[in-house]
């Protein structure tokens, strides 16, 4: 239960996989232009996160070492399509937001990483709490990324498409370069040094 | 030489495999449950965009490439719409270009009733004002002649910071309207026919 509890929490805090890892940086960057976008983001990355560990975890004592790299990319590919079909299916609306980085998550190192370096050496148990702590930890730090992109660049915070705050002098001027792609580097950066200089990250 | 030895050499490819097969089997179940919802939900998304300028439609067709339109309300024919592809500053803008029903004897008498735009990578705050309805709404009962920036003579007026957005917006409506006319025509004459 402890080893459960310390898998889960490795994942939000001390191996957190965009603040700590740097993991998945390519969808982190990209989405986080709107907290819709990070929790769709979320929601997929999560899924293929934790079927991928799961199935990995459960195949474990008989993937042959020499093909376990092709055999983790198939499972993961074939999880991401299905996250993409039922999207387009039923929300088209976020999928066109997050065209093709729902795609994308095929290659996120964050989901091949877990499944190289832990689902397939670990527990079922423990690798669905790896998996959710990670998957925690991924939607924490892309939310945190989107709060900061969408109210300094639009001036605005919308969930599910409702203004729930709006900055006065920011809406009328917004700093637009938060939203281009240079914006999510300048915020990442700056976050990477708070969590730094706070000690959440050690150096060294 | 050494042996082929079956559990090193073979059992890998056949692991490879059944993981394959079990994936596709998968894949191919979710598609088919899928399938129609997605069709049916492009088709939505794609009536919406068209009624913007068709308050009454009811029905449309098109042609089997899926760029030209004719809009119906009850069998009447009241309009015609074209889907125009420009080359942007940031990608390829689509839109597309709602027409009155006139006279299809030339492009000369063609007249446009409104633009919409269906997907842009243009620069926020920029270039991506071509949605924005200063903009759209210029587009609005003008001569396809007149689809030119004023200051070269035409009709509508660029966004200052976004010429070159501007211009693919024009040139993409001028340049594919020209293309999709004999299509146009086609497809109109084969619903009168029908």
């Amino acid at each position: 239960m402890v080893h459960i509890l310390k898998n889960l929490k490795k994942g939000i805090i001390n191996e957190n996989p965009v603040f700590i890892l740097l993991l998945g940086l390519c969808p982190t960057l990209a989405v986080s232009t709107s907290i819709d976008n990070a929790f769709g983001m979320t929601a997929a990355v999560m899924f293929v996160l934790i079927s991928a560990n799961i199935i990995v975890s459960l195949i474990r004592g008989v993937t042959p070492d020499r093909v376990r790299i092709p055999v983790f990319i198939v499972i993961i590919a074939a999880l991401v399509t299905i996250v993409d079909l039922t999207m387009k299916a039923f929300i088209p609306e976020l999928s066109k937001s997050l065209g093709i980085f729902i795609p994308l998550i095929v290659v996120n190192c964050i989901i091949l990483g877990r499944a190289e370096a832990f689902a397939s050496k670990n527990t079922l148990a423990d690798s669905v709490a790896d998996a959710i702590g990670m998957g925690i930890g991924f939607g924490v730090a892309i939310t945190v990324i989107s709060f900061f992109r969408q109210l300094l660049g639009t001036g605005e915070i919308t969930i599910f498409g409702t203004p729930v705050f709006s900055a006065p002098g920011l809406f009328d001027n917004p700093m637009s370069i938060f939203i281009l792609p240079m914006g999510a580097f300048l915020v990442l950066g700056c976050l990477l040094a708070t969590l730094r200089y706070m000690g959440v990250i050690k150096s060294g | 030489m050494s042996k082929t030895n079956f559990r090193a050499d073979i059992v890998p490819i056949l692991f490879l495999t059944v993981v394959v097969c079990v994936s596709v089997i998968a894949l191919a179940y979710v598609d088919s449950i899928t399938y129609e919802k997605i069709e049916t939900a492009k088709l939505e998304a794609f009536k919406e965009k068209l009624s913007v300028h068709f308050s009454d439609m009811t029905d449309f067709t098109s042609n089997d490439a899926n760029d030209c339109y004719v809009v119906f309300t009850d069998n009447n024919t009241i309009g015609y719409a074209v889907k125009a592809v420009g080359s942007g500053y940031g990608g390829t803008i689509e839109m597309l270009v709602a027409l009155e029903p006139t006279n299809l004897s030339s492009t000369d008498d063609l007249i446009l009733r409104g633009l919409s735009v269906i997907s842009h990578s243009e620069t926020p705050g920029l270039g991506d004002k071509i949605t924005q309805s200063f903009f759209l709404d210029q587009f609005q009962e003008v001569l396809f002649s007149g689809i030119e920036l004023s200051k070269t003579g035409g009709d509508i007026d660029a966004i200052s910071g976004a010429t070159i957005s501007s211009k693919a917006v024009i040139n993409g409506i001028v340049s594919s309207i020209e293309d999709r006319f004999d299509s146009l025509v086609e497809l109109v004459s084969s619903v009168e026919v029908s």
